[in-house]
């Protein structure tokens, strides 16, 4: 719990201010100077280097008439609802692992799931494109195999305009993210012993005690994770680069937010157009977890 | 055992005599603020100028660096600074002219962007501004240049399209300084002659004066050669100057891909030998 | 104190000399490094050798190799002079080359001689011009072809890639040049068609494609007639740029008012105006979206490497690039490789009878340009190098030799396979920009994607898919080309600067010096290239009218 300290007693604790003042200012110059600087850029024609002409609300205009930043938002939409979705799946595996009896088993599966955390993220990609790869890839080779389409016949997952959203959703299966089960796990392990004792008195399944307890305890680990992933689907546009290249796929299919920022900004040199964009993500990032905040609610 | 202190005080004192030494070495005197901004090194123009501003070249070169130096550009300031320059009659005459086009051309631009700078261009009136260099000193480069942003600017405006025609023509022909500064003239009138009027005859004068004269940009000098033989050929139908034209440019240019259209023409023209 | 704990004390103080010797050991690398990078023992017990630096992000194969050769004969020619020279080289991959550049420049301290990269305005700011030192022979040139000529004049486009417009200025010089080919796995290739010969015609590389389908479907394996990197599109430029010229390179006679070539308002205005047939434009769309079904499948998503894997694999028969990968295509296939000129369209094909051949390769793709910092260490050794590594022997060693590149100057005889990727020259027709890809990156981005979709949905009527989708993407085009007047109109601003510059130059200058005279012809430059602003602004504003009153295909100069 945080002390309250009178103002006139502030000096007293000159060294602790002073200690914490280069770390604020580091974040001050890093974190804040560059949202202000975008939020300022947003009114200004500005090629990142030196051109800087005052536009007023000519980017603004234009993001109204960019039909490509509606469907963005459109796509990223379907990637924040696939998520909430997969986000099921760790929860579940948590609360297994949780229930592993034997405590060398626990430590080794929780090892094994550590373990692809240390594969960066770009090989995972990679990989995944190998996966997808229509003519020698693994998937189409697997289908070949088991008979579903021709040895001569593919499947254009990253190509086909129908199949590039569900293909970029299936990528990372079985969606088990290392960094939500120690999360939820940690959360579980937080509940006290009692409580499960006290359910068992009372009779509850294993589905009671999954529904009415440890799902309710473990709702501040699901609401931050909740809002990690929100913010980070809304942000990231990194992944379909690497998979689709700047125009994101077939006709801009795949094209987030993100990658349209990107693309403004760097293919064309409308860096004021993309802080735009960029206010623009902001302003929805913070509407969403307020009403995450709001809605998904903590029984403490 | 030594203070480390003792090493902090010898090397800042290094640093203070090196620094010294270069700045001995490098006296802000006007010629070197000049010399900086010729380099186009607006950052170490800028402040050498900073250091003297009470000579004519600091203030010029302080009034320039203020319009073209982007990281750092007040252009009010600039404007005003130069236009006290353009008017002052003890300054030297290079600094005024060159004051005074830098003035005049930055306020002619404001106004030809003003969804850019809205009024902030009508606090010069170019167009006397560009008279009065032509004036200051007729035949000199700076005049030609006033000349040739004054003359777009009029033949852009239909009611003195006509009379900008002919008022080209007589600058051209009544012109007292060095030819060689001409050509960027021509290549002016052979586009505006085309342009407005699909003059080509008096188009083509323009260009094959500017070319025999010779333009300063290879590139320019090679594409008006091949211009020149091809208006000649398509457009004006004079076949002998046409295979002039040509040969001289496979003459000149062999090895570049027009090069080769030329050879076609000349056979379009039952010339193909070389 | 208990063993427990003493035996930790050991192991600690075991630790910390294992960590004292290994800050020796990394101190010791550190200084071998400083030593090896400051150019080796020989610089460092020799105070008077000269050392400079040149970075580059060639990493393809060949290119180190090949400066490394001239590095070592340019070290001992100069020591036959009396010079003690060391030069390093630096190689930085080029996804990181920009901001390693960048830093460079800004930190104070660059190598000697850069691979040139970004803007007008950092060329300016941070480079030597070069054009004091264009206009005399280049001294290493002695005793060869171009030894008459000046240095600006022995390069094969007289330096014009390398000038820079906005400043009238050579910030560098280009070194060497390339082309694209088509490279072709002959195991695959004559197994498939039972041919040795290989298509020169765009009927005989259908033809053959279609048998390299057929021949995977018997095979049953997936064969890739055409391997191209769909990934950043640039294979289907080329291809679109190739047929585009082809099929419409005549219309330079008339394209333009002002002179030969073309100008998309003039097009559109032509078309606008019933005086020409938007079917023109778009006959090339038409065969790219033919050669495209003999594309890889998924070919949008296979980037370069990829396709480079398809193709060491055995599955790719045509695999179109440029010249730049050339060594590594034809030295690791385990199958031989040949190189041929992309088929031009002929007289069989349906939309040959209005191709008009090859077009000419003269004077393009000449690339690889190097400038010296202004704050480089040792300016004249650096302009010498750079003069060395561009002189007709030197250069035909790195590039030819090393690289299996093309020089950039005049006068080079190729043989052997480099035969293939000389510049076309036998040819009286040139190139020609189309101006779905040439109005904008936008617009050109747009219309590639359009060929694309062209490719993969394989339309009734190519033609007008493409134009109506074009039409459908207007305002954007509009957006970007009044986005480029704006850009024109700031450039005017930065070029009035460079006059002022100049005219302070020539303020500065002695009347009878050479300074005065380089300084005027500069002038007449900036003003040559003001007139060209001018001619832009104006086209564009033609492109904007003319492209608004374009309507549905079908439907124009009614």
């Amino acid at each position: 719990m945080a002390i309250e300290v009178p103002f006139r007693k502030l000096r007293y604790y000159w060294p602790a201010y002073l200690l914490i003042a280069l770390p604020l200012l580091l974040v001050l110059v890093f974190s804040y100077h560059p949202i202000v600087n975008g939020m300022w850029h947003m009114f200004y024609r500005w090629d990142g280097d030196t051109v800087e002409e005052f536009v007023g609300f000519q980017n603004i205009v234009r993001m109204w008439r960019d039909s490509s930043l509606l469907h963005s938002f459109f796509v990223v939409t379907i990637f924040v609802v696939a998520n909430i979705v997969k986000m099921a799946l760790p929860i579940i595996v948590a609360v297994v692992l949780h229930h592993v009896i034997s405590d060398r088993m626990g430590y080794l599966y929780r090892i094994l799931f550590v373990i692809p955390m240390i594969i960066p993220g770009m090989v995972g990609i990679l990989i995944w494109k190998y996966f997808y790869e229509p003519n020698s890839g693994i998937l189409n080779n697997l289908l070949r195999m088991m008979g579903f389409i021709s040895p001569t016949e593919t499947i254009q997952w990253l190509s086909d305009e129908l199949l590039v959203i569900p293909s970029l959703v299936f990528m990372g299966f079985p969606w088990v993210g290392a960094f939500g089960v120690l999360i939820y796990l940690a959360g579980l392990q937080g509940i006290s012993e009692d409580v499960y004792e006290a359910a068992e008195i009372d009779g509850a399944g294993p589905l009671t005690v999954f529904f009415k307890i440890e799902l309710p305890l473990i709702m501040t680990q699901v609401r931050i994770n909740l809002i990690l992933m929100i913010i980070g689907t809304i942000q990231s546009w990194e992944n379909i680069y690497l998979f689709l290249g700047a125009d994101g796929g077939p006709g801009g299919i795949a094209t987030v937010p993100g990658l349209l920022i990107f693309r403004e900004a760097f293919a064309r040199g409308l860096f004021g157009y993309g802080c735009a964009i960029g206010f623009v993500i902001f302003v929805v990032t913070l509407v969403l977890t307020l009403i995450n905040n709001r809605f998904v609610r903590v029984r403490k | 055992m030594v203070n480390p202190l003792w090493f902090l005080a010898v090397t800042l004192a290094g640093v203070g005599v090196v620094g010294a030494g270069e700045s001995g070495a490098n006296r802000n005197t006007p010629r070197e603020a000049l010399k900086a901004y010729a380099a186009m090194d607006y950052t170490l123009a800028g402040k050498l100028a900073a250091e003297i501003p009470d000579t004519p070249e600091g203030q010029l070169i302080s009034g320039l660096c203020d319009l073209y130096d982007r990281s750092r550009q007040n252009i009010r300031r600039g404007q005003s600074t130069l236009a006290g320059i353009f008017v002052s009659e003890s300054m030297p005459l290079d600094y005024r002219l060159e004051a005074g086009i830098a003035l005049g051309r930055t306020a002619q631009l404001m106004k030809e962007r003003r969804e850019l700078y809205g009024d902030a261009g009508d606090r010069y009136d170019h167009v006397k501004i560009f008279e009065r260099v032509m004036k200051m000193a007729p035949g000199s480069s700076a005049a030609r240049n006033a000349f040739l942003y004054l003359i777009r600017e009029r033949l852009e405006t239909p009611e003195l399209q006509e009379a900008a025609f002919e008022e080209l023509e007589i600058f051209i022909r009544d012109f007292s300084g060095d030819s060689k500064l001409l050509p960027p003239v021509h290549l002016l009138a052979e586009y505006e002659y085309i342009r407005l009027k699909n003059d080509y005859r008096n188009a083509v004068r323009h260009l094959r004066e500017g070319y025999e004269t010779g333009f300063a940009n290879p590139s320019e000098n090679r594409s008006g050669l091949f211009r020149l033989a091809f208006l000649y050929h398509k457009k004006i139908g004079d076949k002998p100057m046409a295979v002039k034209y040509y040969r001289e440019y496979l003459e000149r240019y062999p090895y570049s891909g027009q090069a080769a259209v030329a050879q076609r023409f000349l056979e379009e023209l039952g010339e193909g030998g070389k | 104190m208990s063993d427990r704990n003493r035996d930790e004390v050991y192991s600690a103080g075991r630790f910390q000399k294992l960590g004292l010797w290994l800050a020796v050991l990394f101190y010791v690398l550190s200084v071998v490094m400083v030593i090896r990078n400051c150019g080796g023992m020989s610089v460092v017990f020799s105070p008077d050798t000269r050392v400079i630096t040149i970075a580059h992000w060639q990493l393809e194969d060949g290119f180190r190799e090949g400066i490394d050769a001239a590095i070592a004969e340019y070290e001992k020619r100069k020591a036959g002079q009396g010079v003690k020279v060391k030069v390093r080289q630096v190689a930085i991959p080029v996804r990181g080359y920009p901001q390693w550049f960048l830093t460079q420049l800004i930190g104070g301290n660059p190598a000697d001689i850069l691979e040139v990269t970004g803007s007008s305005d950092i060329l300016n700011q941070y480079f030597t011009p070069l054009s004091p030192y264009i206009g005399s022979p280049n001294p290493w040139n002695k005793g060869t072809p171009l030894e008459k000529m000046s240095w600006r004049e022995s390069f094969a486009d007289d330096m014009l890639s390398a000038l820079d417009t906005a400043y009238s200025e050579f910030f560098s010089v280009c070194t060497f040049m390339h082309t694209t080919r088509l490279y072709v796995n002959m195991k695959l290739y004559e197994e498939a068609t039972g041919k040795t010969e290989l298509p020169d015609t765009l009927t005989d590389w259908l033809d053959a494609c279609r048998k390299l389908k057929e021949y995977g479907v018997k095979q049953n394996r997936p064969i890739i007639p055409i391997g191209v990197r769909g990934f950043d599109k640039g294979t289907i430029g080329q291809i679109f740029g190739t047929y585009y010229s082809e099929l419409c390179t005549d219309l330079s006679d008339t394209g333009s008012r002002y002179g030969y070539g073309t100008q998309p308002g003039e097009l559109f205005r032509q078309i606008n105006a019933g005086e020409l047939s938007e079917d023109r434009l778009l006959e090339p769309v038409e065969v790219v979206t033919e050669v495209g079904q003999y594309f890889a499948d998924g070919f949008p998503a296979i980037d370069l490497e990829q396709t480079k894997y398809l193709f060491f694999a055995g599955n790719v028969a045509f695999f179109i690039d440029g010249t730049w990968n050339a060594f590594s295509m034809i030295n690791n296939a385990p199958f031989p490789v040949r190189v041929i000129q992309i088929p031009m369209l002929d007289r069989e094909h349906r939309l040959g009878a209005k191709a008009f051949g090859r077009i000419t390769e003269l004077g393009s793709g000449i690339q690889g340009r190097f400038g010296i910092p202004k704050k480089t260490r040792d300016f004249e050794l650096a302009l010498d190098f750079l003069q060395f590594l561009t002189s007709w022997e030197i250069n035909q060693l790195v590039m030819v030799e090393h690289c299996k590149w093309m020089s950039s100057l005049k006068e080079v005889k190729y043989e052997g396979v480099m035969k293939e990727f000389e510049p076309v020259t036998n040819t009286s027709h040139t190139a020609v920009s189309s101006p779905f890809t040439s109005i904008g990156s936008l617009t050109n981005r747009l219309s590639l994607q359009r060929l694309e979709n062209s490719i993969i949905r394989q339309p009734e009527d190519p033609k007008a898919f493409f134009w109506n989708d074009f039409l459908h993407d207007r305002e954007q085009t509009l957006d970007e080309i009044q986005e480029a007047t704006y850009g024109v109109q700031r450039n005017l601003w930065s070029m009035d600067g460079t006059r002022s510059a100049l005219a302070v130059g020539v303020i500065l200058s002695e009347s009878d010096s050479s300074e005065i005279g380089l300084f005027l012809q500069r002038s007449n430059i900036n003003l040559e290239g003001i007139v060209s602003r001018y001619r832009a602004v104006d086209a564009n504003i033609l492109l904007m009218e003319e492209l608004g009153k374009l309507k549905e295909y079908g439907k124009n100069g009614n």
